[in-house]
């Protein structure tokens, strides 16, 4: 009498050669991969458990997601009609000030008549500055020697 | 309450440091049995092989994603389970689907060691079991072969606790059915 694990390995028996040359070539490619990282351990070593922690976020991540892939694909269309409603309301104002009319013929006037009117005032002042007299700067003593003398 | 053997020491720890030797005897140990899960997956010796060989490469390389080192065993099951799907759909030489059976947790009070076969009824039995879906046949390899306890079925076929107790115990039940028609109409 055997149990069916027993009658299972049993009947496959015969393939362990096989698999044990299939260990092998596994073995010797955990042997070229420990070659591979050993040298970098000694710069990278803060490596590891930054690896280890993207795993383990990633695993959480994915059993978070997985229990409930269309409740996820749902949120995730909402955002995005969220998302879309609120670009829509920020491009309103911009849209507003370039679809706004133009000024009426009586505004354009009467902001002619202010440019007109400050025209005239710094044209005024201008002439004042030209009239009134300059304050007394003295000259270097060398041109006021050449002044004497030609007098 | 299901009965699974109780676990020896592997050297897990010591592979995770790249121990070629470690390795060595985590195969040793497992070589066999993950042959025979595969092979009652795909029924083709060389693919079989192929799928053995990439599941060790892929444990070698992919050992960081092993959270519990108790659950090597389930985890490298877990990997040539992934593998047999994978060549399943590629092949899709069964159309019996997937889907999911009864989630119904049937309480499934089964120790391994008490199914025993008489030596006449070896082959009968192996080919009675071939004849269950896929799922259930996948649960109940896992369960013989494996040794695994209801978590770790369900850690290396991707399902719930309650869905692997259910697939069991239709398993075992289909499995009764078919062994109790065979007898019946033996001369």
């Amino acid at each position: 009498m055997k149990t069916p694990r027993e009658i299972l390995l049993t009947r496959h028996a015969p393939a362990n050669e096989k698999l044990d040359a299939i260990r092998q070539k596994a073995i010797r490619v955990a042997g070229d991969v420990n070659r591979r990282t050993t040298p970098d351990r000694e710069f990278t070593f803060a490596a590891a458990p930054f690896r280890a922690l993207c795993s383990t976020l990633g695993h959480q991540l994915s059993s978070l997601l997985q229990p409930s892939p269309q409740a996820w694909a749902a949120l995730a269309a909402v955002w995005v009609v969220i998302l879309s409603i609120n670009f829509s309301l920020r491009d309103k104002p911009r849209t507003i000030s370039q679809e706004s009319a133009p000024p009426s013929p009586q505004a354009i006037a009467v902001l002619q008549q202010q440019e007109r009117l400050l025209t005239e005032l710094i044209g005024q002042s201008s002439a004042l500055e030209a009239g009134s007299q300059k304050p007394f700067l003295p000259r270097p003593r060398s041109e006021r020697h050449a002044e004497v003398r030609t007098a | 309450m299901l009965v699974v053997a109780e676990r020896e020491q592997l050297p897990v720890q010591q592979a995770r440091a790249g121990e070629p030797e470690a390795w060595d005897v985590l195969f040793r140990r497992y070589q066999l049995p993950l042959y025979v899960y595969v092979f009652e997956w795909v029924h083709d010796e060389q693919s079989s092989l192929d799928i053995v060989q990439e599941t060790f490469i892929g444990a070698v390389r992919h050992i960081g994603t092993l959270r519990d080192d108790a659950r090597f065993g389930s985890w490298l099951f877990g990997i040539a389970h992934q593998k047999c799907i994978q060549l399943w759909r590629q092949q899709s030489r069964e159309n019996a689907s997937l889907e999911e059976l009864s989630n119904t947790p049937v309480e499934f009070a089964e120790d391994p060691s008490d199914w025993l076969i008489r030596e006449e009824q070896e082959t009968g039995f192996v080919q009675l079991l071939n004849q269950l879906p896929l799922p259930q046949r996948s649960a109940l390899l896992l369960h013989f072969v494996g040794e695994f306890s209801l978590e770790e079925i369900a850690d290396t076929t991707g399902a719930r606790i309650g869905t692997v107790k259910s697939r069991l115990h239709y398993a075992r039940k289909a499995l009764k059915a078919l062994w109790e028609e065979k007898n019946e109409n033996a001369p």
